[in-house]
C-alpha cells in the first residue's frame, strides 16, 4: 500500500509537496471507506469497527501522502 | 463535468453487475463453504444500500482521482490507474487474510477478478472522460 501511495504521488504530483498529496491521500481513502462499507454490509461487523477503520483510512492516508509529498521531489537537475 | 458524470455512471453500472455476477454467481459456492464468515442472506439484503454507497464511493474517488492527475491519457492512463489502485487492493486483502479465517482460494480468486475489475473501470473512465479542450485567448 505504502509502494502504490508512493507510485501515485510520484505520477499524480510529480513535483512534490505535501498539501496535494494529503489530498491525493484523502481521495485513496474514500476508496478504501467503500471497501469497508461493503465489507460492513457482509460481514457480521459492527458499526463502531466500520467508523474506526474509516476514519483510521482517513488519517492514515491523509499523513501518509503528507510524508510522501513532503520527502519526494523530482531529480531536477540536468547534464550538459 | 458531463464527461466526469458519464464516466462514473458507465463505471459504476459495470462495477455493480460484474459484484453481482462475482460474489453472487460465480464464488457463491466459495462463500457457502464458510458461511460463518458472512452475515445471513436477510441480513445482507437490509444492508444493501451500504453496497450501493461504497461501491458509488469507489468509483467517485477512481473518476477523481484520474480527472485530477492521468486526465488526458486516455484509455492506457486508465489501465495504469486501475492496476496501481488494485496493487493497493491486493496489499489490503493480504492484511484482512491475516488476521480473518479468509480461505486462501477467495483471497486469490478476489485479487485476480479485482484486477479484471480494475483494468475495465480504468478502461472506461479513460475511454470517457477527456479533459475540457484549452480556450483560444
Amino acid at each position: 500500500m505504502a509502494f502504490f501511495l508512493t507510485l501515485l504521488c510520484a505520477r499524480f504530483v510529480p513535483a512534490g509537496g505535501a498539501g496535494v498529496c494529503a489530498i491525493l491521500g484523502i481521495m485513496v481513502a474514500l476508496i478504501y471507506a467503500g471497501a469497508d462499507l461493503i465489507t460492513f454490509a457482509v460481514q457480521p461487523l459492527t458499526a463502531k469497527i466500520l467508523c474506526g477503520w474509516i476514519a483510521g483510512a482517513l488519517i492514515q492516508f491523509t499523513v501518509a501522502g503528507a510524508i510522501v509529498g513532503a520527502v519526494y521531489k523530482t531529480d531536477s537537475r540536468t547534464t550538459t | 463535468m458531463k464527461r466526469f458524470i458519464l464516466a462514473f455512471i458507465a463505471a459504476y453500472i459495470f462495477i455493480f453487475f460484474w459484484g453481482w455476477l462475482l460474489n453472487g454467481v460465480f464464488l457463491k459456492d466459495v462463500y457457502a463453504q464458510t458461511p460463518n464468515l458472512w452475515r445471513p442472506q436477510s441480513e445482507m439484503m437490509s444492508l444493501f444500500h451500504w453496497i450501493i454507497i461504497g461501491q458509488a464511493l469507489i468509483v467517485f474517488a477512481f473518476v477523481m482521482i484520474y480527472a485530477s492527475g492521468f486526465a488526458g491519457g486516455g484509455v492506457m492512463a486508465g489501465i495504469r490507474l486501475g492496476v496501481l489502485l488494485e496493487i493497493a487492493a491486493i496489499g489490503m486483502r493480504l492484511g484482512f487474510y491475516a488476521v480473518q479465517p479468509f480461505p486462501g482460494k477467495l483471497i486469490f480468486y478476489g485479487s485476480a477478478s479485482g484486477l479484471i475489475e480494475m483494468i475495465i473501470v480504468g478502461a472506461i473512465v479513460g475511454a470517457i472522460h477527456k479533459p475540457a479542450p484549452a480556450r483560444a485567448a
